[in-house]
């Protein structure tokens, strides 16, 4: 083994046997690879028939929606798979190592194959947060493959540690060395998952979802590493995506899978611009493309194209839902929410979080106003703050009039009926040892606004608006997909008639397709009842397709507000250009290779007591388009 | 963490106050005259009369609990009324046996339980798994007393092995540490079975996997750490049960520990003896909890104390 | 063969030597060192403030009493040489034998005596026995061995409390010295002195070289152990930790019979267990309700159920063993008289009531849900609870108002300390003995009973007491405040080569002449 940062150039003085069996610039060679899962009852085969090759320096993007097989492929490269108990049970899997040996992985014994990982193939894994050992150093955690494979001591071991986080641009890296998991922020664990991965200079890395946990600015930065990296070390990488901006961004080219069977495989241009497979294009339409509302002003359903039927392209039709004459149903002034950091012998405040800082704004009826920002930035509180479900500081918000900020009791409770609250992961939110009629009906019944067959009757109807079969009310959460249940979540959310509905990062969690109805559903009910929703999300994209009007968060504060037309055509807040700059487009032909390679990171709203954040007040830029002007405007 | 740890003690003195308060309450509410318990059932009313008050039981309650609380505040705990011995005595020749025998009921729990649940989750759902988590269910319904006869029938009476009653040598602690242990042990097996069996499917240890870290290294360097995490919590709270339980094996064994004492102490209303007893389980209680939370955020980096 | 022997010899020969150099004080021969395992914790080593007969049973390795009784409950000289009571019955005027030492070195003389008595009748000295004693005006010295008691109302059976376990001489020197530390050292005049006790764990004594009796004690040691538990009693006489075992459950017992180290010993006990009924209440207040109850249970059953057959049927209000006992012979077990009685008291179809038991031991508890059975047989419902020593005390023994007191069925036990009626009858039936004051459950009175009971306290003829009890004795049987249940047998297990030790029929111990072989 080489200590050198020694290239590998595609192996010009391998053995000539070995070329014979695979070409001088592959890296692996994938073929007829079929992987089953025996439960008690049945077995599932979760890839069929699989084929394909990474090249070195070339990036393979394997996409497809979850269950598809694409995270199975990758684990079976590993020889991972048998953990999860899964079997391979036909198909080879050459590799050509970096000493130039070529064997096939599915036949190799457990002694060769803990020599190849981490050493030959490496992994990166989609949660920086959760694939990390939370009980050893950062330095221990890289140091280890590098004694395991290179046989450095540990003084040595944790030199070439160090060395590989500069490589990653980790700022302070001797001091991150030292580091445990959990004082790390999202971005620099998943630079020191890269760093881990990367140690020994392996000759495929196989990315599972890396960016998918990370906010858009830090997940440029990762995909950018990712990139040099490569370039330098003339990998062969292997991306797993559901995203088609990263996709896009990054691939050379792409493998669609679909339950677990490759329906289309190409350079990434021709897939984007021709996809051949009914499947492909069904997903690229679904792929929320930032931009893709330029010039139009209001909100427009996904023209959703189905696997199995023959509607295509239909055209954007305009959500003109807006009451302004009205008057707006909820006004938010100066409301401002801070947490107390304890510490000390007697439990004192110290230092505050700084999660809302003067935030207002009005929602009229019929609108969608978004609330974007990445994590931290405030835009969760301040939904829960709307509700009471945490406690302000100061400032007034009022619901149709009246101040609410003040309520308790059964005023309190009925102003709950009216804003309603739909969360991101609906398994969570859903109890799930009661049928999901009975958690429509709830509602209902605290706020005594039905009983008995009337109930019953709104039930039915309920689950029919948000596109499911009445029947499905005697079911149980567990019984339903993602998408189903949070159809379920929202109907639960109308039952008690709600004039405000906030929707906190509501279709996040779920594949494009699905985020695409669930959008389009969220667009209809809107049409019908004139509901205002706000909007709580991180994607920028989405944001563009259901929102009236945006405000950007940074800090806890309102940096841009304005219609979305305005923000995203002529965003004017340093902060929004950064944020929308970062998005993935879906567009290999608008890719952005050669971003410079950042390694900053979102400040934290953690204050000491007394030191209070400048405020800068909002600008008006154009018709109800405002810009707080900070001194620094540079500094994002 | 010296922080912390200081105001964990400083946290213990109104707890014991609130003990010290309720357990003299509770004590005096016993049905039963600790005079006429003392005194027998041959003594006439003249006896108890004197007897009642040579124990000082003859004065209002709440002049009782003031002279108790003074004298507790002083470290002064009274006399035992059954034998008229000092309590602080009474207690520190039986405080040690006691605590040797949790200690080396805890260390035979750690050892046991801990290596079936190991053992357990790496091997779930085979026989290996299957023997062990029988084990651990026998472990947890059979009572100690009857488990304690048995060992002492086979191990004392049939082979001969051990010593069946005393505290006199480290032999005459195997059988009851182990039947004091065997319940813990159950427990013990049965959590970090759960414990591993959820941290065994955490992304980082497929990520070890994925580093070529072979599978013993994976379950004792990266799984055993994590796991232990609220085995330790866990172990505080057992701590508890062993006190309590200490009181049947004590019995059965026949130690000289406080278990005993406290039996005693209840038949005869031997008020002193029971309240400085509660008090003094309390606070070995608050203070093995206080060990383990530091032993917490040793073995959890996340968990700082301030 | 030959050099093996004489190696052998040469060896025992080295073994020998080194054990006299080591041994000087002690014989050469193997220490005898006794162990015994009892069932609870002692109290106190004093005998004054004592009041359970196992405390006293182990106060005897090192105290003596002027008299004492021997294994079968006769009264024996032990300290004293001979008394005499003068004729009014108020001055007992006692030999003391000489040349007897205590512990410490001091002499026994009567003015050890005196210090003892006057120490006890005190009452400032708050002492548990006082009771017991306090019908001695004072105690004189007559000369160095001749004390003279004086009483405050004639009490016939004063040389029997003089017999009590409690009663015994601590030396003066030492009393001064200890004062109530006494408890914790105590220096006497008995076969072993006292070296060490550990609360909870054990009480050992050694041999007396000075003592009186020549010969004796023949064992170097004893080690009193509490061990509670029934079966790790049991457990540890089979494992050799201990060579003698009280008490044994019948259990037990069978266990214990075929291990070839021990022997099972079984012997007539004066404790005798009953059902008081609370005879100011109805529907007991009816004399023929309390003979059907009597009726209705059946003994022999009874002591094969709940005693494993330890136990014999009751046979008069005494049992036999305590002086001046009356034999009636068993209450017959006649159910269908039980209901014929029933309906003439009034309650054809039974009664509801409630049955109390005064342990809450399984012994206990099978008598009373037998008890239950039995009656229910006959129409009478009970219900039935063991209490806890507390509320025991509560809920009976403190009960300050006779005619509201709660008890109606009561299961409980007594042994006359004192090994004479007096003690059988007086706190249990005379009417001066009603809960606080003494323990009369059945709440029961009668004239002549109270009577003859005062008066054969007063009397110091034996003919007339004995006449006396006879007659409060019958009249008890035929008013039944009680069912009279069964008389238990000893049951206790010792090692094959221990000898010279017994449970005596009040359950203390007889160990004046243990051996181990």
């Amino acid at each position: 083994m080489t200590t050198e940062p020694a290239v590998n150039v595609p192996n010009t003085s391998s053995p000539a046997r070995d070329t014979a069996e695979l070409p001088a610039q592959r890296v692996t060679q994938v073929s007829n690879l079929t992987v089953s899962f025996a439960t008690s009852e049945r077995t599932v085969v979760a890839v069929n028939n699989l084929s394909f090759h990474v090249d070195r320096g070339e990036t393979l993007a394997i996409v497809g929606e979850s269950g598809s097989g694409k995270s199975v492929t990758s684990l079976s490269l590993m020889r991972l798979v048998e953990h999860g108990g899964g079997k391979i049970t036909q198909g080879s899997l050459m590799l050509r190592r970096n000493s130039g040996q070529i064997l096939d992985l599915a036949k190799a014994d457990g002694h060769t194959l803990r020599g190849i990982r981490g050493a030959d193939i490496a992994m990166i894994f989609q949660e920086p947060m959760t694939s990390l050992n939370p009980v050893f150093t950062i330095g221990d955690q890289i140091s280890e493959s590098i004694r395991l494979h290179q046989g450095k001591d540990r003084t040595a071991a944790l030199a070439e540690a160090l060395r590989m986080l500069e490589l990653v641009r980790i700022p302070e890296a001797r001091q991150v060395l030292q580091r445990h998991p959990h004082q790390l922020s999202g971005g620099m664990r998943q630079r020191a998952m890269i760093a881990m991965a990367l140690a020994c200079r392996p000759a495929l890395l196989i990315a599972d979802e890396p960016t998918t946990a990370l906010d858009v600015t830090i997940q440029a930065q990762i995909l950018q590493l990712i990139r040099t990296l490569q370039e330098e070390m003339h990998m062969g990488v292997m991306f797993i995506t559901h995203d088609m901006g990263v996709v896009a961004e990054v691939a050379d080219r792409v493998l669609v899978m679909y339950r677990g069977e490759k329906v289309e495989e190409g350079e990434t241009g021709a897939i984007f611009h021709a996809p051949q497979h009914r499947y492909t294009q069904a997903l690229l339409s679904a792929v929320p493309k930032l931009g893709t509302m330029q010039g139009h002003d209001y909100p427009a359903k996904f023209p959703l194209l189905q696997m199995d039927s023959d509607t295509r392209g239909q055209a954007l039709e305009p959500q003109k839902t807006v009451k302004e004459e009205a008057g707006p149903v909820l006004r938010v002034k100066d409301l401002i929410t801070r947490f107390p950091v304890r510490s000390g012998l007697f439990g004192k405040v110290t230092k505050q979080v700084h999660a809302v800082e003067k935030v207002s704004f009005d929602l009229y009826p019929g609108e969608t106003l978004a609330l974007v920002g990445e994590s931290g930035c405030g835009k969760s509180t301040t939904g829960r703050s709307l509700l009471r479900l945490v406690e302000t500081q100061s400032g007034t918000i009022e619901f149709a009039g009246q101040r609410i900020d003040t309520l308790a009791g059964p005023a309190l409770q009925r102003l709950r009926r009216d804003i309603q609250f739909i969360f991101q992961d609906p398994f969570a939110s859903l109890d799930p040892r009661v049928t999901v009629g009975f958690s429509i009906m709830e509602p209902l019944l605290v706020h005594k606004m039905a009983t008995g067959k009337e109930a019953q009757e709104r039930v039915d109807w309920l689950l029919e608006k948000v596109g499911l079969p009445p029947e499905f009310a005697q079911r149980y959460p567990h019984e339903f997909s993602g998408g189903q249940r949070q159809r379920i979540a929202i109907a639960r959310a109308l039952a008690s008639n709600p004039k405000v509905v906030i929707a906190d990062e509501s279709v996040s969690a779920l594949d494009v397709s699905i985020q695409a109805q669930i959008v389009n559903l969220l667009l209809d009910l809107q049409k019908e009842f004139g509901l205002a929703f706000l909007f709580i999300s991180h994607d920028m994209a989405v944001v563009e397709r259901v929102s009236h009007r945006v405000a950007v968060m940074y800090l806890g504060q309102i940096v841009e507000i304005g219609p979305r037309r305005a923000i995203f055509e002529n965003p004017q807040h340093p902060y929004t250009k950064k944020l929308m700059d970062a998005v993935p487009v879906a567009d290999p032909n608008r890719r952005n290779r050669h971003r410079p390679l950042l390694s900053d990171e979102i400040p934290s709203p953690v204050r000491a007591l007394g030191d209070e954040p400048l405020l800068a007040p909002l600008q008006e830029v154009g018709p109800g388009h405002f810009v707080a002007r900070h001194a620094v405007s540079g500094a994002f | 963490m010296l922080n912390y740890v200081l105001k964990r003690l400083l946290g213990l003195i109104p707890t014991l106050l609130i003990v010290a308060v309720l357990v003299f309450l509770f004590v005096h509410l016993l049905p039963g005259d600790p005079a006429r318990l003392a005194a027998g059932p041959e003594a006439d009313e003249a006896t108890v009369q004197l007897v009642r008050q040579d124990l000082g039981l003859d004065k209002p309650m709440h002049e009782q609990f003031v002279t108790y609380f003074s004298n507790a505040l002083r470290g002064e705990f009274g006399k035992s009324l059954r034998t008229k011995r000092p309590v602080s005595e009474e207690i520190s020749v039986r405080f040690l046996p006691t605590l040797y025998l949790t200690l080396a009921s805890m260390g035979w729990s750690v050892l046991f339980g801990m290596g079936i649940g190991i053992v357990s989750a790496v091997w779930r759902n085979r026989w290996p798994d299957r023997l062990g988590m029988t084990l651990a269910v026998s472990g947890i319904s059979f009572p100690a007393f009857a488990l304690g006869m048995l060992f002492m029938q086979v191990f004392s009476v049939q082979l001969g092995w051990l010593p069946s009653i005393g505290a006199d040598s480290w032999k005459h602690y195997i059988l009851p540490s182990l039947t004091l242990g065997a319940a813990v042990a159950a427990v013990m097996a049965r959590f970090t079975r759960a414990s591993f069996v959820e941290i065994m499917q955490e992304d980082f240890v497929r990520t070890a996997r994925a580093k070529g870290v072979s599978e013993p290294v994976v379950v004792l360097k990266h799984c055993l750490r994590n796991a232990m995490i609220p085995v330790v919590t866990m172990m505080g709270l057992q701590f508890g049960f062993l006190l309590g339980g200490s009181i049947v094996v004590e019995v059965v064994f026949n130690w000289p520990g406080m278990g005993r004492l406290l039996v005693d102490a209840v038949d005869m209303r031997d008020y002193p003896i029971i309240q400085t007893e509660v008090l003094l389980f309390s606070l070995e209680f608050i203070l093995i909890n206080l060990v383990v939370d530091i032993l917490y955020a040793v073995i959890n980096p996340t968990i700082h104390y301030k | 063969m030959k050099s093996s022997t004489r190696l052998l010899s040469f060896r025992h020969l080295l073994i020998a030597g080194s054990l006299a150099a080591a041994s000087l004080s002690t014989p050469a021969f193997a220490a005898k060192d006794v162990v015994l395992a009892v069932n609870s914790t002692f109290t106190t080593l004093d005998p004054y403030d004592a009041n359970d007969t196992l405390s006293m049973a182990v106060t005897k390795s090192f105290y003596q009493g002027l008299f004492g009784f021997d294994k079968d409950l006769k009264l024996v000289n032990v300290l004293a040489d001979s008394y005499q009571v003068s004729k009014d019955g108020l001055t007992y005027t006692i030999k003391l034998k000489s040349g007897i030492k205590f512990h410490d070195g001091t002499d026994f003389n009567a003015a050890a005596v005196k210090a003892n008595f006057d120490r006890v009748t005190n009452p400032d000295n708050k002492l548990k026995r006082y009771t017991l004693y306090n019908r001695i005006a004072k105690t004189d010295v007559v000369d160095a061995h001749t004390v003279k008691f004086t009483l405050k109302e004639p009490f016939s059976p004063f040389i029997n409390v003089l017999a009590h376990p409690s009663g015994v001489i601590i030396s003066p020197a030492a009393l001064q010295k200890y004062g109530k530390d006494i408890a914790f050292n105590p220096v006497g005049t008995g076969p072993f002195v006292f070296q060490e006790w550990k609360q909870t764990d054990y009480l050992k004594v050694k041999k007396f070289d000075g003592y009186w009796k020549k010969g004796l004690p023949k064992v170097d040691t004893l080690t009193w152990k509490p061990v509670v538990d029934n079966n790790t009693r049991a457990t540890v006489l089979q494992t050799g930790e201990a060579s003698f075992a009280y008490t044994l459950p019948p259990e037990q017992a069978e266990q214990l019979k075929q291990s070839p180290k021990v022997d099972v010993v079984t012997s007539p006990s004066i404790i005798a267990r009953y059902l008081s009924m609370n005879t100011k209440q109805k529907p007991f207040d009816n004399v023929k309700v309390r003979q059907a109850v009597n009726y209705a249970i059946n003994k022999e059953a009874l002591a094969k159920v709940a005693f494993a057959g330890y136990a014999v049927p009751a046979e008069g209000v005494v049992p036999a063993g305590v002086e001046y006992a009356e034999k009636f012979g068993a209450w017959p077990y006649d159910p269908a008289k039980a209901k014929q009685l029933l309906a003439e008291a009034g309650y054809p179809n039974g009664f509801e009531t409630i049955l109390w038991s005064a342990y809450n031991h399984s012994t206990a508890q099978k008598v009373i849900q037998f008890a239950q059975q039995q009656l229910a047989q006959v129409g009478i419902k009970v219900q039935i609870q063991a209490l806890e020593a507390g509320q025991r005390v509560e809920k009976v023994e403190s009960q300050p108002n006779p005619d509201a007191a709660p008890v109606r069925m009561y299961y409980i036990g007594w042994s006359s300390s004192t090994g004479e009626a007096d003690w059988a009858l007086r706190p249990l039936l005379a009417s001066e003995a009603f809960p606080p004051k003494l323990l009369n459950t059945a709440y029961y009175k009668n004239d002549l009973v109270d009577g003859n009971i005062a008066k054969a306290l007063n009397t110091t003829d034996t003919a007339e007491k004995e006449k006396l009890y006879k007659a409060a004795q019958k009249q008890i049987w035929e008013d039944a405040p009680w069912a009279f249940l069964v008389t238990e047998k000893l049951l206790y297990a010792r090692a094959k080569n221990l000898s010279g030790i017994y449970v005596m029929p009040d359950g203390s111990f007889n160990y004046d002449d243990i051996d181990v072989k």
